[in-house]
């Protein structure tokens, strides 16, 4: 992603959390989320996962300009933009394994622009 | 929990090392805990659940059609949800058929949200057949441009670019990287 993307501000959605002992770095939407302990559990509970870790990891071995075409592409405007429910709302990008298909992103800015954080006190 | 000018991404990156913790439950599971991780407090319908789920001895999880019907929820609270699958090829086969029916479940109740998803080509023909009724469905293709921009990048920062047979070389045959000797 670019500079801006890259760029991970700390928001505290709501001070009277309690107990703040980690962060939650939600990092595909460029932001880094103070959460309470409560729902730190609770978050690990609804899923052990971490895909956040392996998104990381893409983010940083993302070579600049690799797959700027998409973001070009008529098929991607129409997915990306289209309000119109007629449009399939599956985009499906294929190829073969090591063509970079994992590196591709499917957004044009950083969504956290679009985060109006209501909660934010 | 409502914030309509709010647009959110959630991925989830499958792995064929990763089989045995890859389900639809686990998948669908992933992408709401990323959906809800920006809300405080917690939604209650969640938060009561996992304190059900504390009282019981084996803590109960959230089971498959309770997980759909939140993430429909959190969806619609948003005014664009982006869910990203990488590699649903590397997806375990047998529980693929499932994934698109859920898949197709959510895209139904929620037509603010856009799926993307990558994978090998038989994917495409899963796709066509599991989420019918929907136009074309639109696919691409990555370029060769992308294999050469990153081989660009890596051979600079190679620390000894003179080990290289210069004679040799990477060639793209029919849209795949092949070394040539």
């Amino acid at each position: 992603m670019g500079s801006a993307a890259s760029r991970i501000p700390t928001l505290s959605i709501n001070r009277n959390i309690g107990n703040v002992t980690e962060s939650y770095k939600n990092v595909w939407n460029d932001c880094e989320i103070l959460v309470s302990d409560e729902t730190r559990q609770i978050l690990e509970w609804l899923s052990p996962m971490a895909p956040r870790e392996r998104h990381q990891a893409v983010h940083e071995g993302r070579v600049d300009g690799v797959g700027e075409w998409l973001l070009r592409t008529e098929e991607f405007d129409k997915w990306h933009t289209s309000e119109d429910q007629a449009v399939h709302p599956l985009l499906f990008c294929y190829g073969d394994p090591g063509v970079g298909k994992t590196y591709l992103r499917c957004v044009k800015v950083a969504p956290f622009k679009y985060w109006k954080l209501v909660k934010l006190t | 929990m409502s914030d309509r000018d709010s647009v959110v991404v959630a991925c989830v990156y499958c792995d064929f090392h990763a089989h045995k913790e890859l389900s639809v439950t686990s998948l669908l599971a992933s992408l709401l805990k990323q959906l809800v991780a920006g809300v405080e407090p917690i939604p209650g319908e969640i938060k009561k659940a996992f304190d059900s789920g504390k009282s019981e001895m084996d803590g109960r999880a959230l089971q498959l059609p309770e997980i759909c019907a939140m993430l429909i929820k959190s969806l619609l609270s948003l005014r664009r949800g982006f869910i990203c699958i990488d590699a649903l090829d590397e997806f375990p086969a047998k529980h693929r058929p499932d994934l698109w029916k859920s898949l197709q479940h959510i895209i139904d109740e929620c037509p603010n949200v856009r799926l993307f998803i990558t994978g090998r080509p038989l994917i495409r023909e899963e796709a066509k057949k599991y989420l019918p009724g929907y136009p074309n469905l639109p696919s691409v293709q990555p370029t060769k441009e992308d294999i050469e921009e990153y081989l660009a990048m890596r051979l600079k920062k190679d620390p000894d670019p003179y080990a290289m047979d210069r004679e040799s070389g990477f060639r793209m045959v029919g849209g795949r990287l092949d070394w040539t000797s």
